[in-house]
């Protein structure tokens, strides 16, 4: 009896006379979707954005120069930059550039990321694709004169 | 707007949206301190800071006797770029010392100063926005058996920025 009782409950609570769902449950639901929604955008794009990968790489980039010794080579896969930049319909050959002691990575139209290294090396970048949807950015760096 | 389903339950009630709110916010900061936590790297640099002052001062065969003279050029026997560790985000302080006697032989300190005291402090404390330090110190023999004790202090506090500058090159 009990059981029954609660199975009712259960199935016919939410309907009104007429059997229909009643508006503001409708609304309470649709906004919970978009507030849970909202934030999942937010998480996605804060893990996959672009201004994150632009800050990953520079540091990443700039660490290594001044980890190397002068004459080394040093290759850097950035087939997920490739992805991004292409993704945001800007030049993958475009977006680092290497100034005033500063690494610069750029993935949109948007101001992009700098880093500085402090290890005064004259830095020269060349980026090559060794298949399609692969690139990789090879560094030398060289004792300043 | 308070709203009343038949069984008197209410379902836009302000707990509704405290609770909204604190999990908004919850998830909010957790993913932002947690993406930026994991990109600093201001130990790193400052480790590899310190390490590359130690090298090119001592090496097998001894100290470098330029470090001695009081007038010592960090940037241009180093190679370090001087408009960078002077940017006010770096330090590097040098100390040798003798090694039987700890009496200090010279000192020369390059870059930001306060973060000297900043760095003992973070010793006791724990301090987000002070800089990461690395200390590094090795013993070094130089010719005539002169014994040295070499330490470096390295702290970077630089967190990087936006760039918008053009491309130029």
């Amino acid at each position: 009896m009990k059981k029954n009782k609660l199975l009712k409950s259960l199935t016919n609570h939410n309907l009104n006379k007429k059997g229909n769902i009643p508006l503001e449950e409708v609304i309470f639901v649709l906004l919970n979707i978009m507030f849970f929604s909202m934030l999942f955008v937010f998480v996605y794009n804060t893990s996959h954005g672009v201004f994150l990968s632009e800050k990953l790489y520079a540091k990443k980039i700039a660490l290594a120069i001044d980890s190397a010794k002068p004459g080394t080579q040093i290759s850097v896969d950035i087939s997920e930059l490739y992805g991004i930049a292409q993704e945001n319909e800007f030049d993958i050959s475009d977006s680092f550039y290497f100034k005033d002691n500063q690494v610069n990575v750029k993935l949109s139209k948007e101001d992009g990321y700098s880093y500085n290294y402090f290890t005064n090396y004259q830095v020269e970048s060349v980026i090559s694709f060794p298949e399609e949807d692969q690139a990789t950015l090879n560094i030398k760096v060289r004792p300043n004169d | 707007m308070i709203k009343m389903n038949k069984r008197g339950e209410k379902l836009f009630s302000i707990w509704w949206f405290i609770i909204l709110i604190i999990i908004g916010v919850g998830i909010v900061s957790g993913v932002s301190l947690f993406y930026s936590y994991n990109l600093d790297v201001r130990f790193l640099e400052s480790d590899l800071l310190a390490g590359k002052v130690l090298k090119c001062i001592s090496n097998p065969e001894g100290i470098s006797p330029l470090v001695l003279e009081e007038d010592f050029d960090l940037y241009g026997h180093c190679g370090i770029s001087q408009s960078v560790l002077e940017s006010g985000k770096y330090f590097v302080k040098i100390e040798i010392k003798d090694f039987f006697d700890d009496s200090n032989l010279t000192e020369h300190k390059f870059g930001n100063n306060a973060f000297e005291k900043d760095c003992e402090i973070k010793t006791k404390i724990t301090a987000v926005n002070y800089p990461e330090c690395s200390r590094k110190s090795v013993y070094v023999v130089n010719e005539g058996d002169k014994k040295y004790l070499v330490s470096v202090l390295a702290a970077s506090n630089y967190k990087g920025g936006k760039n918008s500058n053009e491309q130029t090159n």
